[in-house]
């Protein structure tokens, strides 16, 4: 029987170490996009701040934005190759379901729907179908 | 694509995480190829064919499962 090594590079559920250290460190990054977006939706909404914090606010938003960008292609450009491939299908997925919401909210648009509510669920539809496909794609590879 | 992975590992009493840790995969990656659900890249079926000492085509081959390369060897 060959030994396990001392410094393994897997972790107990089979993942590689580094696999799952990049992802954590793009959900903190997403995380704190989220939060910053929120954050920055509400005080611009809320206290009508001077131009100059409003443009600092979003340029901090737009900033973590980015960063969280570039931390998921170095996730990406690191992962496993089995993880790649459930990406890239899930991207399909979350793009595919993107287009298609999208595009019936701006047919919806002389209906009424209003473009911020378009955008929402058209953001919406990207997260979950990503989500969607990253459960689909594991549990069809993985079995 | 077949290949002889899981008789290979047998052979030499090596579990999927051993393969994985050597080639630097996850388990799941080294299960999905046995399986048949995921074709390895060229990079990791080399490096899976020089953990085994032996060429790429005697491990991955397309085509009838029992139609192997070299099977008479």
């Amino acid at each position: 029987m060959i030994m396990q090594p001392t410094d393994s590079v897997t972790c107990a559920n089979g993942l590689r170490k580094k696999d799952v250290r990049n992802a954590r460190v793009t959900n903190l990054w997403c995380l704190a996009w989220a939060l910053t977006f929120v954050a920055t939706t509400y005080a611009v909404k809320r206290f009508e701040p001077a131009p100059l914090f409003a443009a600092v606010a979003v340029a901090l938003q737009l900033a973590i934005g980015i960063g969280a960008v570039r931390s998921y292609r170095h996730f990406l450009r690191e992962a496993d190759e089995l993880t790649r491939k459930i990406h890239l299908e899930a991207l399909g997925v979350g793009g595919a379901a993107a287009m298609a919401v999208g595009t019936t909210s701006i047919v919806l648009g002389p209906s009424g729907i209003s473009p911020i509510w378009g955008l929402a669920l058209t953001l919406t539809a990207l997260c979950c179908g990503f989500s969607f496909g990253v459960a689909r794609a594991t549990l069809k590879l993985n079995a | 694509m077949h290949n002889r992975l899981r008789v290979l590992r047998a052979e030499r009493r090596m579990s999927q995480a051993e393969l994985a840790e050597l080639v630097d995969v996850s388990r799941q990656t080294i299960n999905a190829i046995e399986v048949g659900k995921h074709d390895p890249s060229l990079t990791l079926a080399f490096r899976i064919s020089k953990v085994f000492a032996q060429p790429v085509e005697a491990l991955f081959w397309e085509g009838d499962e029992l139609e192997r390369p070299n099977a008479a060897e």
